[in-house]
Formats: structure tokens, sequence, C-alpha cells
């Protein structure tokens, strides 16, 4: 073929760029370690790789976010620690306040370092984290979750909420317990009472314990059905059992109906997952008051007990802004269907809008909060959903008084605490009623420490499997990671090996085509004329 | 006498000739120039004494050598290349600025979503929430940016089309003068002038560059039209393309041809040429780009701004929108463009977004067949139907209504419902505050539940509808003054157990059972009241939670207003989930895509073209090339070939003198023996 010299200049200057931008392309390659320098290079490869970067720094946040999981969870879990080591103590306490050698100067010191503990307690609960805000009260976090009512009780007043966090693109874990959990859902082992029918005296005779919960479940299923129970002595062994409806179910308390005071362990009812104890102080068998002769049977027999749950209570108190003096004395369930359907779980605020009508709101009751109900103060009481409200007197416009409800399946430490520093400040010594009083205390509040305790390591046991499963996860998302890190390496990444051996081809026949050139490019007719 | 004569022809003859080989050496380098050779040939014989003597050489030509066929190719390749190198400039940094690190979507979006993660792990601190609005900005920002480089692309095409096609023009001009010269030149003299006829080749090889043109040789002239068939030079006159915004989108030059009687638009049928290349680039990549930009923008702005109205801020109150609102009456003026043709008093379309993951990245030519019926036809030539203005119905996730006069049949208007989105989302939230990160409701367990039953967080059943306006406001007022909401369980029985739902008046509003011990699905209506507590008729919201445990006779549960829930994340993690979940393109049985497979595959899609669009120009600079060397090899000077000939014409004319003083010799030899 003919060629003509421009074209033969031009031709070997156009092949020159090509080999030389190739070689530069290689070089870049190389250089920056990276394959695919813009999406034209290779379109599908660059999407995957926007695909595992996204994915690579999703790996990246939910390490982050394992970190403060595991950060908060170990707080929770140091301070859980500092609760259950307060609890145990105080069961301690309270074990060695049963001894009988016990004067009501002892108990009067074990109470103030019961106060120490519950004072401990409440400042764990209400504990902050490095943010400032409340550790236990669910997602109100800049709410106290615990605070002491006037009469010694305590509120609960965060939420169920728990924080979420993502760790996987599937599974999330709570950072976070909330005080719910930790304390409120303890079962309470004194729910019941025992009360003691007004045709005898009760001047201690014959005593029944309040009850002690020993199944939860039988309780539920069996005895909230039946109650309230009759529980009737016919003699100073034997008594007789009947349910609500008057059927005689003394066939399921073990011994059938008898007892033996004087053994140990030989009077107590176990009644459906009740436990209550029976206490005998017989005078027989010389009456002290007429000293005439009498048996113990005659002296225990047509003693009637009523056994059953202990009705709701309800903690009062008045704004202490009031204009009036008026104060809350009694309270109680009247309708049950308009107390369970109307009557808030925070409790409501009470307003008096004169002497005689009221507002009634849910707690807590903000400016642009809503009455729910409203009516007029009648015979010195009211009724609010169903829970009637005694007043000593007209209280003044304004005046706003505040209930809460506390039933009684559930206790948290913090009550069980205050309940057993006020029985144990309260005098006993030389008084079978407040001994009584004073036994039956104990044995729930042991209890009921017990619940609380066992709660309490619940929690943590949920903690421990929740940072397990952090620790799994992490190895799972080591493990992802470095598959990423892999697949984005062999789609993005410049094969360097390769990438030499190009180099080199290329270097080779850049260095040939210009030696060609310059050869070829001598060669001239002319300059042999 | 005679051999002086033909001495001197050989000597005129090899005269010329060792003109033309110095013309030629001159002219190696000459763009367009076609080496000459000279053609000779015998002068007629005398009959002398019964045979023919020859008297000699004529010069019977000075001669192009060229090749129509090969510069016919070389025409096309020509087009084909410049066509290709235009759209690959253009596509190489669209290609680099998506699928650059610093420059595109996909890493401000993930550290959007990393702040988000951030703000989940601790709602209630205000660094992260700050942090979380500037990642917006700069992912607003980075969207309109990129926007904004697509539009000073369109500019830039814009602004090239107007000098290139004054170039054509030039070139038109010039090639219609040279048929003219070519023709009076030829007339005279038999065949054409070669410079001119080289002129005009490369004059048409150079609007072969501009655009892909078609001679015709007629009459020595050469006729020179556009790939349909428009004529742009006719024997001496020359037709004028000019550039004018008549197409139905303003921001586009449309190319547009001149006769002295009329003008039309051939926008559509220009091919080749760098203006092919320009408008191919522009219909191809930079239109379907900033749709498939402005998609990923407004689907990211919408289901941001509902997610965040779902929730409460750290004020307790609902959420606010992060982003600007994409039915803003602003956004939804600008999505339609009418044609200029349109009956008089007409005005625009308004195309409101009605959902967003329905949206696909076409455009659409709406026409209307009377006053309230109108037909659509999608830009991939899908036909969606026929439809009345009222009630709007919903095309591809969008709806139109009138925003100014009535219309007339025949009235035609482009709906480009993503083209802008891109430029126009910024970030209108300014205080961090009001970013939406914590449920609307809760449910707690009362304190005094025996039971161990559970509620998940309760979820409005229905989202609320952001854009809803009025029926927002009562909606969320409503959920406001309506709750807490109660559930009261009764004693489990023969297997299920029974609930009731009583309102903040503690009045029934329902009842239901559930099976203790598994998980129930709820869904619970609640009747509306108004801020007084009194009923309002016929409005109702419902939620839904589940049920686990076994809750206990008369155990209770409130469903609240989550007023202070500071550290509630639960919606900051629904928000989260949109970084993962399908929401793009969830359209025709398509399972949809995310936000970021979304933008990756706009990536790839950009990528595909400029990878291809560097194959073509491979291609055709090939083809190009082996085009030129073809017409090289017939028509260009090569240096050797002339110093032969150049050698060769020497001796020639050295040989003619020997002729001439042989010849003289002859003569003198005669008179000296006289």
């Amino acid at each position: 073929m003919r060629i003509s010299t421009a074209q033969y200049f031009e031709a070997s200057a156009a092949k020159y760029q090509n080999n030389f931008s190739s070689i530069v392309k290689t070089q870049e390659q190389i250089t920056s370690g990276v394959r695919i320098q813009s999406a034209g290079d290779d379109p599908v490869g660059a999407a995957q790789l926007l695909m595992l970067q996204q994915q690579k720094e999703m790996l990246g946040q939910y390490s982050n976010n394992m970190g403060s999981i595991k950060n908060s969870l170990m707080n929770e879990e140091s301070v859980l620690d500092g609760v259950n080591t307060a609890l145990q103590r105080a069961r301690e306490l309270a074990l060695s306040a049963g001894d009988g050698s016990k004067s009501d100067a002892d108990r009067q010191s074990i109470a103030e370092e019961l106060g120490e503990i519950e004072a401990n307690v409440l400042s764990l609960l209400n504990s902050k984290d490095s943010a400032g805000n409340y550790m236990f009260s669910g997602s109100k976090t800049s709410t106290p979750p615990y605070v002491r009512n006037n009469d010694g009780t305590y509120s609960y007043q965060g939420d169920d909420t728990q924080l979420n966090l993502q760790v996987s693109d599937t599974l999330s874990i709570a950072t976070n317990d909330t005080g719910k959990s930790v304390l409120e859902s303890a079962i309470n082992s004194g729910r019941t009472q025992a009360v003691l029918d007004p045709s005898k005296p009760n001047d201690g005779t014959v005593s029944v314990s309040a009850g002690l919960l020993k199944s939860s479940a039988a309780y539920t299923k069996d005895f909230a059905a039946g109650e309230p129970y009759e529980l009737k002595f016919v003699d100073s062994t034997h008594y007789t059992i009947a349910d609500k409806d008057g059927n005689d179910i003394t066939a399921e308390v073990s011994g059938n109906g008898t007892f033996d005071s004087k053994k140990e362990g030989g009077s107590t009812i176990s009644l459906r997952g009740i436990e209550f104890d029976i206490t005998l102080r017989l005078k027989a068998p010389v009456d002290p008051v007429t000293s005439l002769p009498m048996t113990p049977d005659a002296e225990v027999k047509d003693h009637i007990f009523s056994l059953g749950t202990k009705p709701d209570t309800f903690n009062a108190s008045r704004t202490p802004s009031n204009g009036s003096t008026v104060q809350i004395t009694g309270s109680g369930v009247t309708d049950q269907a308009a107390y369970v359907s109307g009557f808030p779980n925070s409790g409501v605020v009470i307003k008096f809008t004169d002497a005689t009508n009221y507002k009634v709101y849910a707690q807590p009751m903000g400016s642009d909060s809503k009455s729910i109900a409203d009516g007029v103060l009648a015979g010195g009481a009211i009724t609010v959903a169903g829970v009637k409200l005694d007043f000593t007197g007209a209280p003044g416009a304004d005046d706003q008084f505040v209930v809460g409800a506390s039933s009684h399946q559930t206790q948290s430490a913090l009550d069980t605490l205050s309940q057993l520093r006020q029985t144990l400040e309260t005098p006993s010594d030389g008084n079978d009623l407040a001994q009584i009083k004073l036994k039956d205390a104990l044995n729930s509040a042991v209890s009921n420490l017990a619940n609380a305790s066992e709660q309490v390591l619940t929690v943590r046991g949920a903690i421990g499997a929740r940072l397990n499963s952090v620790d799994i996860q992490t190895s799972e998302n080591i493990s992802l990671g470095l598959s990423n890190n892999s697949t984005q390496a062999a789609i993005g990444n410049t094969d360097v090996a390769t990438a030499s051996i190009d180099l080199a081809f290329q270097q080779s026949l850049l260095q040939a085509s210009q030696l060609a050139f310059v050869k070829i490019a001598q060669l001239s007719l002319f300059n042999k004329l | 006498m005679s051999l002086l004569n033909i001495g001197m022809s050989g000597l005129n003859a090899s005269q010329v000739s060792l003109a033309t080989v110095g013309n030629n050496i001159a002219n190696a380098n000459t763009a367009g120039y076609s080496r000459q050779q000279t053609i000779q040939g015998s002068n007629s014989s005398h009959l002398s004494g019964g045979v023919f003597i020859g008297s000699g050489t004529t010069l019977a030509d000075v001669r192009r050598v060229y090749n129509a066929y090969l510069d016919n190719q070389l025409q096309t390749s020509t087009s084909l290349n410049n066509d290709a190198n235009a759209y690959l400039d253009q596509v190489s940094p669209l290609d680099k600025l998506f699928s650059d690190k610093t420059t595109g979507i996909s890493a401000v979006l993930s550290s959007f979503f990393s702040s988000v993660q951030t703000s989940a792990g601790t709602p209630s601190d205000t660094a992260a929430r700050q942090l979380l609005l500037t990642n917006a900005q700069t992912l607003s920002n980075r969207f309109n940016a990129l926007a904004s480089q697509m539009t000073q692309q369109n500019e830039g095409i814009n602004s090239q089309l107007t000098t290139l096609i004054g170039q054509v023009n030039q070139l038109t001009a010039s090639i219609a003068s040279l048929n003219q010269q070519i023709a009076q030149a030829s007339s005279s003299s038999g065949s054409g002038p070669s410079n001119l006829l080289d002129a005009r080749n490369e004059a048409v090889r150079s609007l072969n560059e501009l655009v892909g043109v078609t001679v015709q040789e007629q009459n020595g002239s050469y006729n020179i039209s556009l790939g349909n068939g428009q004529s742009l030079v006719l024997g001496n006159t020359s037709n004028t393309l000019s550039t004018a915004r008549t197409g139905i989108d303003k921001s586009q030059l449309n190319i547009q041809v001149n006769s002295p009687s009329s003008s039309s638009d051939i926008t559509s049928v220009v091919s080749g040429g760098k203006i092919g290349g320009l408008l191919r680039y522009r219909e191809d990549v930079l239109v379907p780009a900033q749709n498939d930009l402005g998609r990923t923008a407004l689907v990211m702005a919408d289901k941001i701004n509902s997610q965040l109205g779902q929730g409460l801020d750290a004020n307790g109150e609902f959420g606010a929108s992060l982003f600007s609102n994409i039915n803003s009456a602003t956004a939804i003026s600008q999505r339609s463009l009418a044609s200029s043709n349109n009956s008089a008093g007409s005005g625009n379309l308004n195309v409101t977004i009605s959902n967003s993951s329905a949206l696909t990245t076409f455009d659409y030519a709406v026409t209307f067949t009377a006053a309230d019926k109108y037909t659509v036809k999608r830009s991939d030539g899908k036909d969606m139907g026929a439809f009345d203005l009222s009630p709007a119905a919903e095309i591809d996730g969008f709806k139109l209504d009138l925003n100014g006069g009535a219309l007339q049949a025949g009235d035609t208007f482009k709906v480009t419902p993503t083209r802008n989105a891109a430029s126009s989302i910024t970030t209108q939230m300014t205080d961090s505050n009001k970013l939406a990160f914590a449920g609307p409701l809760v449910a707690t367990g009362s304190t005094s539940n025996g039971g161990t039953g559970a509620l998940t967080p309760p979820v409005l059943s229905t989202p609320l509808d952001i854009y809803g306006g009025a029926d927002l406001a009562t909606l969320q007022a409503g959920i406001k003054d309506s709750t807490p909401v109660t559930l009261a369980f009764k004693e489990a029985a023969g297997g299920s157990q029974a609930y009731e739902v009583f309102n903040s008046k503690g009045q029934s509003i329902g009842t239901g059972t559930i099976v203790p011990g598994q998980s129930n699905d709820l869904t619970i209506n609640v009747p509306m009241l108004d801020a007084s507590g009194a009923p309002i008729p016929g409005k109702s919201f419902s939620f839904n939670t589940t049920v686990s445990g076994s809750p206990s006779k008369n155990d209770k549960y409130e469903v609240a207003f989550n007023v202070d829930g500071k550290k509630d994340n639960s919606n900051a993690n629904q928000l989260l989930a949109l970084q993962t979940k399908a929401t793009v393109g969830v359209t025709g049985g398509n399972a949809g895509m995310s936000l970021t497979t979304s933008y990756s595959r706009l990536v790839e899609h950009v990528g595909a073209k400029a990878s291809q669009a560097q194959g073509d120009s491979t291609a055709s600079g090939a083809i190009l090339s082996r085009a030129k060397s073809e017409v090289a090899s017939v028509s260009q000077v090569n240096l050797d070939d002339e110093a032969a000939d150049l050698l060769k014409f020497q001796q020639y004319y050295t040989a003619s003198s020997q002729i001439i003083k042989a010849a003289q010799e002859t003569f003198s030899t005669l008179i000296n023996s006289l």
C-alpha cells in the first residue's frame, strides 16, 4: 500500500498517543490502587462498590451502637449490683429483727439502718447516665423514676419504653431497663389479709396471719376465684373453710381441717397458694377476768376469719398551697367496674373550682390537660371513677388533692423497705397484737425482699444475655466486614501483579515504537539525491 | 525543424511536470490537498514517405488523484467519529462527577443515615440532633450541586450549539460559493480547478465534523442535505440553520432550518457530527439523569418528611419536615410545560406527587381531547390511557389539575414530575429540637398489674398524611385529645381473654379478645374527642399494638400521647429503616429499590453510557483513521515518490534539451558542410 508522508507522521503520532495514554492509565491504577477510576471503567462494579460501601458504613455504625449498648448495660449492671447488695442486707436485717429476743430499741436501730438502705436504693434507682439522663425512667429521661409520697410510699413516674438500637440489619437490642421491670414487677407476697369477724373481741386469743403468697399461679387461678373465704374454728384443733358461695372446701387443705398449735408447722393453713398461720394465746384453764374455768375448745370455737385479697388502697394528699386545711381521710372502691375502666394508672388530681364543684384530671396535670370527669361534693364525700373519697370539710376554690392507687399484686422493694421500717419503728414490746402484726410484716417483708432480689437478678440475667448477644453479633459483624473488604478489594482494587505485567508490556511497546519511528523517519530519498 | 519542435514539446512537458512535482512537494502538508499528476499525450504524426512520423508530446492534463468512493467513506466516518467524541466529552465529566466519592450522593447519604443512627442511640442529645441537621444540609446541597452541574451542562450544550450552528452556516455558504466558482471555472476550461475542488471537499469534511450531511453531485455542483433530506446547499444557494427555544422545554435550544419562505424545527432529525453528538447526549443521558437524580431527591424528601411527621419531637409536638415540601405551590406549578401553541388564556398544569414511590424517570406528553379530558403518553412510548381532570386520576404517582384558565381540545403539555426536584430540594428545618424521634403513642402497664402481659409500642394504623392540611391538624389534635386510652383485661376463660377499651372519660369504646400466652395483634379504633372532651362525630383514628404474655384479671394498660418520651427512639428507628427500605420505583410490579440503590443505578447507568461512548469513540476513531489512511494513500503526497519523479523529470528535461542540442548540431553540421 502506498503511504503518504503526512499520513505516516500522523498515524505514528496517533498510535504513540494511544500507547502513551494506556500506559498512563495503568500507572494511575497502580499508584492509586484503584481499578475503577470512574463508573465508566466498570459500571456494574461501580454500582456494587457503592452498595458495599453503604454496607460497610452501616457495619461501622452498628459497631458504634454495640459500643454504646455495652457501655450503658455495664453501667446499669453495676447499679443493679448495688441495689441487690442493699436488698440482701435489708433481708438479713429483716430476719434478725424477727428474733424474739430483740427489743423495741434494737428494732429501732435496725429501722434506722433500713432507712439508710431505703435512701440508698432510691438514689441508685434515680441514677443518671453520663449525659445526665435518668437511667431507669424509660423514655422519660428528664423525670426521676421514683418519688417519695407524703405517706411514705413510692411512685414510679417513668414508662415501660426501652430504647432499642440496631446492631445488624435484622437485630435490635434494648440499651436500658426501666424501673418498672427492675422493681415494680416484683410480686407481692403479702397481698392477702385475714379479718376477724367482729362477733368475737380482737384480743389476740385466736389470730390468723395475713397470709403469704407461696404460689402466684395458684393464687391467680384458684384463690382469686373463690375469695373471700370463711375460716371458722370448730375447736382448738379443728376448723372449716368455705368459699364465697358457701361451699365447704376444707378438704382442699392438707390436714383436712385439723391443726395443732403446739407443733412446729402444725398450725399452717395452705389454701390455694396462700399460707396462713394460726396462733393461739389461750387463757385456759381459768378465765383471768371471771376466774371461771374454761376449756381451750370453748375459747377457740366460733372465731370466724374472712380470708381474702387486700382491697386497693389509695394515697391521698392535699397540695400544700391549698387555701383550706381540708384533708382526705377515707377512701375505697365502691364501683369496681368504673374503677377499672376510668381510674388512670398514674393517679388523679382533684381540683375544686369552688367549695363544692370539682374537676378531675389525670396525673401528671399540665397547663393544657383536659379534665376527665367533674362533679359535686355531697355529704362530705365525692366519688371519682368508682373511688369514694371522704373529706374532712368543705374545700376552698382552687384546692387540689392528689390521689394515687395501689393494688397489692406487686410491691416495689422501696415500698417494702419503707413499710418494714415503719413497722419496726412501731413499739410492740408487751403488746400481743402489735407482736402479731410485726411478725406478719416481717414475714411478708422477708418474702418480698426475696422476690425483689429475684426480680433484680432476672433483669441482670437479661442484661447478661443481651451483652452476650452483642458479643455474638460483634463477631458476626466483624466477619461480614472482612468479607465486605475483600469483595470491595476484588471489585475495585488494582490487581498489582497483572497491572505491573501490563505496565512492563506497554512500556516495551512504547519503547519499540519510539525506536522504530526514529529509524524510519530518517529514511527519505531526498537524503540520497 | 521538427526535431527542434519535438525537443521543445518535451522540454515544455518536463517543465510543467517539474512544476507539478514542486507543487506536490510544497503542499505535502496541506489539509485536503490531492496530489496532482501530469498526463501527456503524443502529438499527431505526419505521413511522410509512407510512414507516420511523430511530432513530439503535448500536456493533456494536470490531474488530481482523487477517489470519490473513498472520500465519501471519509466524510461519513468523520461525522460518526465527531458525534461519538462530542458525546464522550460530555458524558465523561458527568460520569466522574457521579462516581467520585467526594462529589457523588452516596457518601453524603450514608453520613446522613449514620447521624440518624447516632441520634437513635441518644435521641435527647442536642449535639447529635444538630449533627443530623448539618448532614441533612450537606445532603440537600449535594443534590443541588449535582443538579446545577447538569443545568450548567445543558447551558454549555446550548452555547456550543449556537457556536457550531454559526460554523455550519459559514461552511454551507462557502460551499455554495465554491460551487459557483467551480461551475464558472469549469465552463471555461473543461475540468474543474483542482484547488477549488480540494477546498470544497475539505469544506464538506469540516461540515461533517459539525453535523452529518449527505452530498449529491449534480453537474459538478455539490448539493448538501441533512439526514432527512433537508437541503442545506443547493447549487450556489445555501439555507441557514439557527437555534431557537421553539421546543416545549424552553431551557433547551432547538435547531431549525430557514429557507427563504419558511423555517422548520429539525432537532429530532439531526444526527452525526458534534451537533448530533450533543443532541444525542442531551436526549440520551442528561435529561434521564436529571429525572433520575430528581426522583431520588423527591422520594428521599417525601419519605423522610413523612416519617418525621409520624413522630413527636423533643418538645412533645408532632414532627416538622426536615426537607422542603415536595408539594409546595411553587413545586407543583413547575412540573409541567405548556406548548406555545396552546389555546389563548390556558395556563399550566399543577402536578401533585401523590405517591412518590410510584414515580418513574420518564416524561409524559399530555394531550387534551376535550376541556376536561386528556390522554397521556409516557416518553418510553407507553400509552397511559385517557383520563378526566376531575376526579384527578393518579398516573405513575402524580395527579394533574388546572392551575390557570380553562383548556381546549388540542392543548398539549409536557409533564416532568421529577426533573427539577434535585435542584429545588432544600433543608428547611433550622431547629434541631423539631426532629421527631419519639413515637406518638406509648403503652404503659399499670404498676398494679399482676399478670405477665406486655404491649408493644403502639403505632398508628394509617400513617399521618403530612400533606393533609386541615385534616392532618384535626387528626393530630384528635390523637392528643382522645388519649389516654385504657385497655382493661377481664378474666381468661375457655382459652381466650376478653378486654375492654375505655377512652379518657372512662367510656367504653370497644371490646375484643386475645389468646393469653400468644402474641395477639390488636387494632384499636378510637373515636376522636375534641379539646373539651366532646366527641367529634364521624372522626376516629386507630392504632396497632401486639399483646403478649398473660394479663391477669383487671390488669390495665394505658396508651397515652408520648408527650415527654425524650429518650424514645421508635420513630428514629423507623427513619433509619428508610436507608435500606425499597422506596424508589415501587411500581408496575417492581419491588423497587432503596435510595442508595437508586443512586447507584444512576451511577451505573451513566457509567454504562460513558463506557459505551468510550467504545464508540475508539471504534469510530479506528474507522475514521482507516478511511483517512485510504484517502491519504491515494491522494496525499509521498515525498519519496516526488523525489523519484523529480529525478525522472529532471532527466527528461535534460534529455529534451539534448534533443534541441542535437537539432542544433544537426543544423550546424549542415551549415558548416556547405
